[in-house]
């Protein structure tokens, strides 16, 4: 039913060939061809054209992501669209507890992360550093063929997206990372990285689970700078944002919305991670989307951050991840709230908003061939965002 | 303090004091075991380690001869990478081939404090690359695309049947 090629058009893996062919041409070319536009990954940053270096597999290379998407400039430096209100008590609100007593019964994901040795972000001085002093070397030696004990020592000190890379290197490497780290501890990072995915115990490899929901994210540095979120040092936020975000929280823990749930990974609320289903009747049916949200201390004057970890086929969704939709860039409202953001994306998966694209050949193709479009929706639905239900 | 000499793989010998040469368990187990008399003439022969590289470890060895014993690994206990002091960040600013052969020197010669600082400056270079990043950086070859490749087509074989 599905051709074979289609599949290979969107499989970073296969990429990896052409470039071993010395096909240095698959950056592709927008000419409305079914072929092209949907050849979406590419080994060439899209933003530099490989002008700063290679993107390995993601849409962005590293020094144009740590300038696109710095770490937690957002929370920082945003400059607030509204004047901001004072923080003191108004006198209405009630009153504040601690931040930290807010969310009794969440689970926090600093628990987890605090056991482990932080991951690595590029920052966008690191990326000019490197930069500009290119050592490249290669020696006789390597690594790969390293004693077992010593690569064994050195993965001790890496973290678990680091280790997850290790495994993805070379057939040895994986070997010597399953001595170290014990398949079981997979399903622990499964659910510290995904916490929203719903896990079954029945017996599977969590590796692998761990791996397709890796290849399935739009950007490996996005993954990497969740991971890594860090508090800004002097953190202040209003007791409005408190209030505001602890109702929401508790309005959608008491009334929960069909096909979207959020889940905020630290004690501040600063990050979430949240999931939108597939809605039914749209190519999308059945997949399980996630999405992640930065709050920044300005909320609600200033729009939270949102864009999708999953991969997804859609006209308003950048290969990137990054959202167009105008609530959350200059049409942002008071009224509205996270919940409501996450419905509104919701209803943009089924209704795809055609006149301004974060993707124009995707948008072109919604219009001008709608059947190879849903086709393409679903495959992709199929690959990135089942990975619930499939047995691994 | 008696002096001992080591021989490197390309003949030369270096002659270091007891102590420092002991900072290898490696050498410490020799000595203990051949019960090799400091006042003799030997010469410890270590056919696995150039000269280049045994300068760079008496060079570490001498700097650290006071240090504490590094602590047992405790499996529990959080492993940073970011903790390398800037004097072996320095002495770690050479090429490749040099840290790659530092490592095997110190695994090799038992010195737990090297093999350490080592493994972390690797661990480094590892941390935050994605796998195609990381082969990029050491040279290694994918030896996944064929195995990988069936995997694909399985996935393809489920999209089939639904």
């Amino acid at each position: 039913m599905f051709p074979e090629d289609t599949f290979a058009i969107c499989d970073p893996r296969r990429d990896e060939d052409c470039r071993k062919n010395g096909d240095k041409e698959v950056h592709p070319k927008i000419n409305g061809n079914r072929r092209n536009s949907c050849a979406i990954v590419t080994n060439t940053c899209h933003t530099c054209n490989g002008y700063y270096g290679p993107c390995f597999d993601d849409p962005v290379c590293s020094t144009c992501h740590a300038f696109l998407y710095p770490n937690t400039a957002p929370i920082m430096d945003r400059p607030s669209t509204f004047q901001r209100s004072s923080d003191s008590d108004s006198g209405n609100d009630e009153p504040v507890d601690n931040s930290q007593e807010s969310m009794p019964n969440v689970p926090l994901y600093e628990d987890f992360v605090g056991k482990m040795a932080p991951v690595r972000v590029d920052t966008l001085t690191k990326e000019i550093q490197r930069l500009s002093n290119v050592t490249h070397h290669v020696t006789d030696l390597n690594l790969e063929l390293f004693p077992p004990e010593v690569l064994m020592h050195m993965f001790k000190y890496l973290d678990e997206i680091s280790l997850w890379s290790i495994g993805q290197v070379c057939s040895r490497w994986r070997e010597i990372l399953f001595m170290c780290v014990k398949l079981e501890r997979w399903r622990d990072f499964v659910r510290l990285r995904w916490p929203l995915l719903p896990l079954y115990d029945y017996e599977q490899d969590w590796y692998e689970l761990y791996t397709a929901m890796m290849l399935s994210s739009c950007c490996f540095k996005c993954i990497k700078q969740m991971a890594a979120q860090k508090l800004p040092s002097h953190w202040e936020d209003s007791s409005w944002r408190r209030h505001r975000l602890r109702t929401e929280l508790k309005a959608m823990r008491s009334d929960p919305l069909s096909g979207i749930d959020a889940f905020p990974l630290d004690a501040h609320c600063c990050h979430w991670q949240a999931t939108i289903e597939g809605p039914a009747g749209s190519p999308y049916e059945g997949g399980l989307f996630f999405l992640y949200i930065q709050v920044p201390t300005t909320y609600p004057l200033d729009p939270p951050l949102v864009r999708f970890i999953t991969k997804i086929f859609h006209p308003n969704v950048s290969r990137h991840g990054d959202i167009g939709i105008d609530s959350i860039h200059h049409n942002w409202s008071l009224a509205l709230t996270l919940s409501k953001l996450l419905i509104s994306i919701q209803s943009l998966l089924t209704d795809p908003f055609c006149d301004v694209c974060m993707e124009p050949e995707i948008g072109n193709m919604f219009l001008k061939n709608r059947e190879a479009f849903e086709l393409e929706a679903k495959m992709w639905t199929c690959k990135h965002a089942m990975h619930d239900m499939l047995p691994h | 303090m008696p002096n001992i000499k080591l021989r490197s793989s390309d003949g030369e010998t270096f002659e270091v004091d007891v102590e420092i040469a002991k900072c290898s368990v490696t050498i410490k187990t020799m000595l203990e075991d051949l019960g090799m008399d400091e006042e003799e003439e030997e010469v410890v022969p270590l056919p696995n380690v150039n000269s280049a590289i045994l300068k760079k470890v008496i060079q570490w060895s001498t700097y650290h001869k006071d240090d504490p014993p590094p602590p047992e690994d405790d499996e529990n206990k959080e492993k940073r990478t970011d903790d390398i002091s800037s004097w072996d960040a320095d002495f770690l600013k050479v090429d490749q081939g040099t840290l790659f052969e530092l490592i095997l020197a110190a695994n090799y010669l038992d010195i737990k404090g090297l093999l350490d600082v080592t493994c972390k400056t690797v661990a480094n270079m590892i941390k935050g690359k994605a796998p195609e990043e990381i082969r990029k950086t050491f040279n290694i070859k994918n030896d996944f695309t064929a195995s990988e490749e069936e995997q694909v087509r399985k996935e393809n074989e489920w999209c089939e049947e639904k």
